[in-house]
C-alpha cells in the first residue's frame, strides 16, 4: 500500500465545517477578514476554501478567510461593520449596499468575462410551458431557486414556477447531468457550465435546449464598507493580485474565477450599475 | 411486542385536540394554498431509519424532512427500538401512512418483509439489488451511475483516456456494458478486466496485467473484487508501483491512496427522495423506479496527482468539494 505522509485529510469534514462556520462570531474575529457568502456555492467546499485561502493569506498579514453558509450571519458581520472585504453575489450586493454603506471595489472575472447569464435548459420540452409540474435541478436552496426562477420567467409564469419540484444539487454540472440522465426535466445553470458540458460530452450538450435565460449578471463582487475603505486597501490589493499569482489563481478557480477587475476600470454603464446608490 | 416508536412519538405533530387541529389545518391550508403542489399537507409518511447515529443516514433523513416540511412524519429509529415486520404492520394499520420511507439496509429489509400495500421508498441501501423488490417500491440508489462517474472523470482528469476497470461479471456485467457504451460517448476507452469468483492472487494478477495498458485504474463498487482490506491494499499498492492514479467511488479510498473520488452527495439523496415522495403522494408514477443519485461530492488529491505527474483540469476546481494538498 502506498503511504502518503504529506496530504492533510479531513476525516470528519462535516463536523469540522460546522465548527468552523459556527465557532467564530464576526465580532470575535482576530484579524481583518475576507468574508464570503454565495447561496449557489457548495457548502461542502467551504473547508477546502478556508484552508486554501488562509494558507495564501497567512504570509501576507493578519488576514483570515471566513465563509458563511447562512445569509443572516454574513449580514450580521456587515451590520456590525466587521473589518474586512465582503465577497457576495451582485444581486445580494444590490440589496445590502445602501443600508450598509458598502462599495463594490472588484468584480470577479473568468476567461476575461465579468458577466454571465443563467440558462434554463431541458431535454424533452419545447418551451417553458411544457415544464408544468416538472423537476428542475439547480444550485442553491429551494427558496433561492424559486425566487430566481420567478424573476427570470416573470410574473406571467408565477403559477408555472409554483408547480415546479425544485431539486437542489451541489453544483451546476450535477444539475445538467441530472437532465441528461433523466433524473430531472430541466436545469438552471450558468452559461459557462453549459460550455463545460459541451467539452465533456458534446452529444449530451446537443440534446439540451435552452428554454429561457436571465439577464446578464456580474460574477462575484468584492465590496468594502466605506468606513474601512482606507484601512482595507491592502487587503483589496492582495485579493486583486491573486489573479496574477499561480497559487492565487488556483484559489480563485475554487470560486469559479481566475481574476478580478477594478470596478472603476469597467465601462461607465457597468460601474454605474454597481456604484449608483 | 416492544414499543419501538415511543421515543419517536415526540417528533410527531398529531397530539392536538381535534378542534384545534382542524383550525390549524384550515389556517395552514390558506397560507400554503399557492404552494399546494410542492408542499402538499395531506401526506403522512412513516420514516424508518436504520440508525440515526450513522451520519449518512441522519443527513439523508434531515434533508428529506426539511424538504417535506408540512407533512406528518412518523419517525422510527431502529437503533433505539427493535421492530419486526409484525410491529411495522401494526404501525401501518394504526397510522395509515401514504408512504413508507426506509433509510439504510436494515430498514429496507424490514419494509420488504412487511410488504404491505403502501408505496415504499428507500435510500442509502448498499447493493439494493440483493433484496427482493416489489412493484410499489421506489428508491434512490446508493452510488452514482457509472455514466456520471465517467463524465466527471473526463471533466476532472481530461488527459486520462484509457481507463482500466476490474470487475466480477456476476455483479457488474450490465453496469460495465453500459459504461462501455457511455465511455465512447465521452471519448474514453474502457479497458475491461473481468475476474469471476476470484482469489486474491487472481485479482492481483489481473491488476498487474491491466495496469500497463491504462492511464488510470477505476475502482467500481464490486463485492466480488473488493472483498476485504487486504485486496484493496493490494490493488492500490500495485497501482502506486506502476505510477497509475486510482479513481474510486467513496472517500474511504482516499486513505488507501485514491487520486480522485467521486461519490454520491448524501444530502442530495435525501432531497431527491423527497422529490420522489412528492410525486408518489400525488399518485404520479415515477419514470424510473430506482433513480441514481444526481448530486456528487468530489475529492481531488492534488498532492498524489503531483507525485504521479498527472495533470488535472483547473477549470473544474469550482466543482471540487475537498482538495487534498501536500502540506
Amino acid at each position: 500500500m502506498s503511504n502518503h505522509t504529506g496530504p492533510v485529510f479531513l476525516l470528519h469534514w462535516r463536523a469540522l465545517l460546522t465548527a468552523m462556520l459556527l465557532a467564530l462570531p464576526p465580532a470575535a474575529l482576530p484579524a481583518d477578514a475576507l468574508f464570503f457568502f454565495n447561496p449557489e456555492s457548495n457548502i461542502d467546499s467551504y473547508a477546502t476554501l478556508k484552508t486554501e485561502f488562509d494558507a495564501y493569506l497567512a504570509p501576507l498579514g493578519a488576514y483570515v478567510f471566513q465563509p458563511f453558509n447562512v445569509r443572516a450571519t454574513f449580514e450580521q458581520a456587515l451590520t456590525e461593520k466587521s473589518r474586512g472585504v465582503y465577497m457576495l453575489s451582485s444581486g445580494h450586493y444590490g440589496e445590502v449596499k445602501t443600508r450598509n454603506a458598502l462599495d463594490a471595489v472588484l468584480v470577479g472575472t473568468s476567461k476575461g468575462e465579468f458577466l454571465q447569464r443563467k440558462i434554463l435548459s431541458a431535454k424533452d420540452a419545447a418551451d417553458v410551458a411544457a415544464l408544468k409540474g416538472a423537476t428542475i435541478a439547480g444550485t442553491g436552496s429551494e427558496e433561492y431557486l424559486k425566487t430566481f426562477l420567478r424573476q427570470m420567467l416573470g410574473p406571467e409564469n408565477k403559477t408555472l414556477v409554483d408547480s415546479f419540484k425544485l431539486l437542489s444539487v451541489p453544483k451546476d454540472i450535477d444539475a445538467l447531468m441530472a437532465v441528461s440522465f433523466g433524473m430531472a426535466n430541466a436545469a438552471l445553470s450558468s452559461e459557462s457550465s453549459l460550455q463545460k458540458l459541451a467539452l465533456i460530452n458534446p452529444k449530451q450538450h446537443g440534446q439540451l435546449k435552452s428554454l429561457a435565460q436571465s439577464e446578464k449578471l456580474f460574477l462575484l463582487i468584492a465590496a468594502i464598507p466605506r468606513s474601512f475603505r482606507q484601512d482595507g486597501a491592502p487587503l483589496v490589493k492582495i485579493l486583486e493580485d491573486m489573479g496574477r499569482q499561480p497559487v492565487g489563481v488556483k484559489n480563485l478557480k475554487l470560486l469559479g474565477l481566475d481574476g478580478w477587475k477594478r470596478v472603476e476600470s469597467l465601462e461607465t454603464l457597468y460601474s454605474n450599475q454597481l456604484l449608483a446608490p | 411486542m416492544t414499543a419501538p416508536f415511543a421515543t419517536n412519538a415526540r417528533r410527531r405533530s398529531c397530539s392536538l385536540p381535534p378542534w384545534l387541529g382542524l383550525m390549524l389545518f384550515a389556517a395552514l391550508a390558506a397560507v400554503h394554498a399557492a404552494a399546494a403542489f410542492a408542499q402538499d399537507s395531506h401526506g403522512k409518511i412513516v420514516v424508518i431509519n436504520s440508525s440515526r447515529s450513522v451520519e449518512r443516514y441522519r443527513l439523508a433523513e434531515d434533508e428529506f424532512r426539511k424538504q417535506m416540511d408540512g407533512q406528518t412524519i412518523v419517525d422510527v429509529n431502529l437503533e433505539e427500538a427493535s421492530m419486526d415486520a409484525e410491529d411495522l404492520r401494526d404501525l401501518a394499520d394504526r397510522e395509515n401512512p401514504d408512504l413508507i420511507y426506509s433509510i439504510g439496509s436494515e430498514a429496507f429489509q424490514l419494509a420488504g418483509e412487511y410488504s404491505g400495500d403502501k408505496p415504499q421508498l428507500f435510500s442509502s441501501v448498499i447493493n439494493w439489488q440483493r433484496f427482493p423488490r416489489h412493484a410499489n417500491v421506489y428508491g434512490i440508489a446508493n452510488e452514482l451511475s457509472l455514466s456520471q462517474e465517467l463524465s466527471l472523470l473526463r471533466y476532472l482528469l481530461p488527459k486520462a483516456i484509457r481507463i482500466g476497470v476490474i470487475f466480477d461479471p456476476t455483479f457488474n456485467r450490465e453496469r460495465v456494458a453500459e459504461a462501455r457504451a457511455y465511455a465512447q460517448e465521452v471519448g474514453l476507452t474502457l479497458v475491461e478486466q473481468p475476474v469471476e469468483n476470484s482469489t486474491r492472487e487472481e485479482v492481483e494478477d489481473a491488476v498487474d496485467e491491466l495496469l500497463p495498458q491504462i492511464d488510470m485504474l477505476w475502482l467500481i463498487s464490486d463485492p466480488g473484487i473488493l472483498i476485504d482490506r487486504d485486496r484493496v491494499e493490494g490493488i492500490f499498492q500495485a497501482a502506486d508501483e506502476a505510477g497509475k492514479p486510482v479513481y474510486a467511488y467513496s472517500d474511504v479510498f482516499i486513505r488507501f491512496g485514491a487520486s480522485l473520488v467521486v461519490a454520491a452527495d448524501i444530502p442530495t439523496i435525501g432531497r431527491q427522495a423527497a422529490t420522489l415522495a412528492q410525486s408518489l403522494l400525488h399518485h404520479e408514477k415515477p419514470g424510473v423506479a430506482v433513480q441514481s443519485p444526481v448530486g456528487s461530492r468530489i475529492t481531488l488529491n492534488v498532492c498524489h496527482l503531483g507525485k504521479l505527474k498527472v495533470g488535472y483540469n483547473e477549470d473544474a476546481l469550482d466543482s471540487v468539494s475537498q482538495l487534498i494538498e501536500c502540506r
